[in-house]
């Protein structure tokens, strides 16, 4: 299975197919695109959901934290319009911390039809402290229930790709916020996603995403693509592939 | 650490061919794992490894009894990836000292010999026992 290159936060796997571009010669379909704050991540996010959702026997499944949308709306790409159809095929599910996305991935087989994707925006905004600390009580108790709802999410997606007809799959697409060089906990994330994708501002405006190394098969994907977020749009400028 | 997983790949491939495992692959799975090895067939010896899978759906989680005499605590692993052990965050997440921890470990040789214990439950049951996790 081919898994998630920069490819598919841009385009979907018929456009991609359409131009000629593999979706990557990677194998994972769990991935991590961490960025810093204001960069458009909820927007490639949803750019992904939609991509994924272009086909109509195809279902997304997109979690975040309840009124996201209303706070910072995410932007929509040039040429897609809100009132596609497409979206209809979008689940958002609101969840209030962790341990929503635990309960839905503990019962994921029992869904009637399994999503193409499952997207989580701002994973670790997920995890209050105290409240881990309550169910976990050590002192890694965050940590601790990162890695029980990574595992279980990975278990899920694993599931979902053994269970689907062998020309579907399902990926797993995760996003979080970093003030450094790169993703926080990334001891934890690259454990079971991956695939990391790394935001990097170039203006006010324009940000640059790239990566794609996953770290255990060995194969690399370093494309990078520039986007810009003008005018309430997101728009791709630069693809650069390798 | 990939190539001890490559490693072990291999060694269980032909351990469940044969479903026997040889002195030379336990003697390499020691050289590999060193003590959780020792703790792994222990807890194969004491029949501690589950596979549960739920109907209709087939999703499996494994599993796993503790070593401790008496009440030993049980816990869910997924081989490849999870236990819910503390020695699997600290040892193998936090500090990456070890690839596995013995629960996965005899997990996974339970597994390649054939010696799960076998349970099946309901899609919903499964869920309530994977948020145990």
């Amino acid at each position: 299975m081919p898994g998630i290159s920069i490819y598919d936060l841009f385009f979907s796997p018929q456009q991609q197919q359409q131009r000629q571009k593999s979706a990557g010669s990677c194998s994972s379909q769990h991935a991590l695109i961490s960025g810093p704050p204001n960069c458009g991540k909820t927007s490639l996010l949803l750019q992904f959901a939609y991509n994924h959702a272009m086909n109509k026997d195809s279902i997304v499944t997109f979690i975040c934290k309840q009124h996201a949308f209303d706070v910072k709306p995410p932007f929509l790409s040039q040429g897609v319009q809100p009132d596609s159809d497409v979206f209809t095929r979008i689940t958002i599910k609101y969840v209030h911390d962790y341990e929503e996305l635990l309960k839905y991935f503990a019962a994921f087989h029992v869904q009637s039809e399994l999503p193409r994707a499952v997207i989580i925006d701002d994973f670790y905004d997920l995890f209050d402290e105290r409240k881990c600390h309550e169910r976990f009580g050590h002192m890694r108790a965050r940590e601790t229930a990162m890695v029980k709802t990574l595992a279980l999410a990975h278990d899920a997606i694993i599931y979902a790709n053994e269970s689907l007809e062998p020309q579907y799959e399902c990926k797993l697409l995760v996003s979080d916020t970093h003030t450094g060089d790169g993703p926080r906990l990334q001891y934890i994330y690259q454990r079971w996603l991956h695939q990391i994708f790394t935001i990097r501002s170039l203006d006010n405006s324009r940000f640059s995403v790239s990566g794609g190394k996953v770290l255990q098969k060995g194969t690399h994907d370093d494309s990078r693509a520039v986007y810009s977020l003008v005018q309430n749009t997101l728009v791709l400028e630069q693809f650069d592939c390798h | 650490m990939a190539v001890v997983e490559a490693a072990m790949r291999a060694i269980l491939a032909a351990v469940e061919a044969s479903a026997t495992v040889t002195d030379e692959q336990l003697s390499m799975l020691n050289f590999l794992f060193e003590k959780n090895l020792e703790r792994a067939l222990r807890i194969l010896d004491q029949g501690g490894v589950q596979r549960v899978t739920s109907e209709p759906s087939h999703r499996t989680v494994f599993q796993v009894t503790g070593e401790s005499k008496g009440a030993a605590p049980c816990y869910l692993c997924f081989p490849d990836h999870y236990c819910s052990c503390q020695s699997f965050y600290f040892d193998v997440v936090a500090k990456s000292e070890q690839i596995y921890c013995k629960h996965q470990l005899a997990a996974k040789l339970a597994n390649a010999l054939h010696m799960c214990k076998e349970v099946t439950m309901s899609d919903e049951e499964l869920a309530y026992l994977l948020l145990e996790c």
